[in-house]
């Protein structure tokens, strides 16, 4: 059980983005993609999304995304792009409630449960007071945390997340991997996210994988790679590593 | 908790009497004016099974029923028509600029007409007339060439709109070069152009009808589709969406509810723009609630300009293009600016 991928590679308009990458990680993982730009983190996301077409095996709990995704009712994933859609006119609870969408039909309209199901995700997320504005008013923190209430609407097992901090301050940053940490532990949530922030990831994430040039220099536990020579050769450029107070690495 | 993507019973009640006053203006007005109280007393006469007992106006029955009713239909249907024409364009577009006429369709339909009326082409296939059956065959050719134009260039959304402009600049071009060689016939064309409602009887309405009746189907099918569209494509698809089928099927109908609502009342502008732009601005942006109340407001809206083309200068007519764009565009103008960057 879990999620595996073997000799996965990725090809777009026949540019090879992602090549031969290998993974393993149990189910409730949380694993952090990290990488220079142009690395193929994007990419990985939305294969793991079922969206992009690739050669090799990636499964999931033994079985293959394309057909899990198409075939089960009880697996959800939920993806956010790096750059969220925010629709003029929309609130945010109607954002939410698009979550609910693959679980109604061409006729019939959300029923009670639906509405319990958004509900509990408003209170989750602490937005609940926010329900009714327009999500275009929301800042950029309440704004991923719509999206993740969004996906606890959805019922998602696995969460994508792409860059999701690069639009947020220091403060945002700190509570928003907060709380997808406690989503990981209380809802036994798997996340992949991709990131540049190492400081933040070495606090909250268990497993990473590091990407170059679209293959896999490294995937396994995160500490594994807190060092100053793996990093700086993953970003071609000279990190020092500081051991905070509390134990943490920090790199600059 | 309320519900949320619900049609508000204050907007449903607003526009079905808008409904209802544009049918008791339309019936009533005209060179022979008939009250609101006759016209409900001559429906009654009319669907009454003790009809000798009720007495009524054998002028203004036939008036009515043969007369002004074909024309209420026609014009609420045709204004229904583009209004949900222009919601369906406007959702797969995601631009406020988008209309019914985005993908050449006012512009094939003018050269289908133009080449019908220069080359004197006098047909009839059951109920519909050769001008009508240029315009639909016009505006459907116009759409599927700017389809074939953007396949060839890569299928994106974009492409299929840039691929929309070049169909109708080209085919304009071309209807003015024949308007010009054939001088004669400008005028006829000319008003053919600025739209107008004409009926003779009940056939347009039984031509339009089941396109409307199907076409409104599938575009309302499509509601939560197009509320998804509202977000990036690939969150859509990952929340159960399928843009490329939505974007197929959707396009597809819009263009054929342009199409018939072209052939049978000429080129009226403004409808389709702005009324999905009305809706969303004072009700909801969500197409759950936009494309029913679209039809019933644009229905009423095109009613309400024939009303008002018909009596304006009466006994003759004005065309309902000016008089659609002459009423709508202030009152848009109002809207824009009451809506505070909404745009």
């Amino acid at each position: 059980m879990g999620y595996k991928a073997k000799d996965l590679t990725v090809y777009i308009n026949n540019i090879n983005i992602i090549d031969k990458i290998s993974f393993d990680f149990p189910s409730g993982s949380y694993v952090s993609i990290i990488g220079p730009n142009g690395a193929g983190k994007t990419t990985l996301l939305k294969t793991l999304a079922g969206l992009l077409n690739y050669k090799g095996s990636l499964s999931i709990n033994n079985q293959n995304v394309k057909e899990l995704f198409k075939n089960s009712n009880n697996f959800n994933c939920a993806y956010v792009p790096q750059i969220i859609g925010i629709p003029e006119g929309m609130s945010l609870i109607e954002y939410i409630f698009l979550g609910r969408n693959s679980f109604t039909n061409w006729f019939l309209s959300e029923n009670k449960k639906d509405y319990d199901i958004v509900e509990e995700a408003l209170n989750k997320l602490n937005l609940g007071s926010k329900k009714n504005q327009l999500v275009k008013s929301l800042s950029g923190g309440e704004m991923q945390r719509a999206t993740l209430a969004r996906a606890l609407a959805q019922q998602a097992n696995l969460l994508l997340l792409d860059e999701p901090t690069s639009s947020l301050d220091f403060a945002r940053t700190q509570d928003f991997y907060k709380l997808i940490t406690n989503l990981n532990k209380d809802l036994k949530l798997t996340i992949f996210l991709s990131t540049h922030d190492i400081n933040s990831i070495s606090r909250y994430s268990e497993y990473v994988i590091a990407l170059k040039e679209g293959k896999n220099v490294f995937s396994g536990h995160i500490n594994e790679i807190l060092n100053e020579v793996f990093l700086s050769e993953l970003y071609e450029t000279k990190l020092k590593k500081i051991i905070t107070e509390d134990g943490y690495s920090l790199f600059f | 908790m309320e519900k949320v993507f619900k049609i508000s019973s204050k907007s449903l009640i607003i526009s079905i009497s808008l409904v209802f006053l544009s049918f008791l203006l339309s019936i009533g007005l005209g060179a022979a004016k008939i009250p609101p109280w006759e016209i409900i007393n001559l429906f009654i006469y009319y669907f009454s099974e003790n009809q000798g007992q009720i007495e009524i106006n054998k002028i203004n029955q036939i008036i009515i029923f043969e007369w002004r009713l074909p024309r209420f239909c026609l014009g609420f249907l045709v204004g229904a028509s583009l209004a949900i024409a222009g919601c369906g364009f406007q959702g797969v577009f995601k631009n406020p600029l988008a209309d019914p006429f985005l993908l050449g369709s006012a512009a094939g339909a003018g050269l289908g007409v133009t080449l019908i009326i220069v080359y004197n082409i006098n047909f009839s296939f059951f109920i519909i007339n050769s001008v009508q059956i240029g315009a639909f065959i016009g505006a459907l050719g116009a759409v599927m060439c700017a389809a074939f134009i953007s396949i060839n260039a890569g299928k994106t959304i974009p492409s299929l709109l840039l691929a929309g402009v070049a169909t109708a600049a080209f085919l304009t071009s071309c209807q003015t070069y024949f308007m010009h060689k054939y001088y004669s016939s400008m005028q006829e064309i000319y008003s053919w152009i600025i739209g107008r409602l004409l009926t003779s009887g009940w056939d347009e309405v039984i031509t339009i009808t089941p396109y409307f009746l199907i076409c409104f189907l599938i575009i309302y099918l499509f509601r939560k589709e197009l509320d998804l569209l509202r977000l990036s494509e690939d969150e859509a698809r990952m929340l159960g969406g399928n843009p490329n089928i939505t974007y197929f099927i959707v396009l597809t109908a819009s263009s054929l509810l342009t199409a018939v609502a072209v052939s049978l009342s000429g080129l009226i502008a403004f409808v389709g723009l702005v009324i999905p732009h009305i809706v969303r601005l004072t009700v909801s942006s969500s197409y759950r609630v936009m494309i029913p109340l679209s039809a019933l407001v644009g229905g009423a809206f095109l009613t309400f300009a024939d009303t008002f083309s018909r009596i304006v200068i009466s006994p003759a007519e004005l065309p309902i293009g000016i008089v659609t764009a002459f009423i709508g565009a202030p009152f848009f103008a109002f809207l824009l600016k009451a809506s505070k960057g909404s745009f």
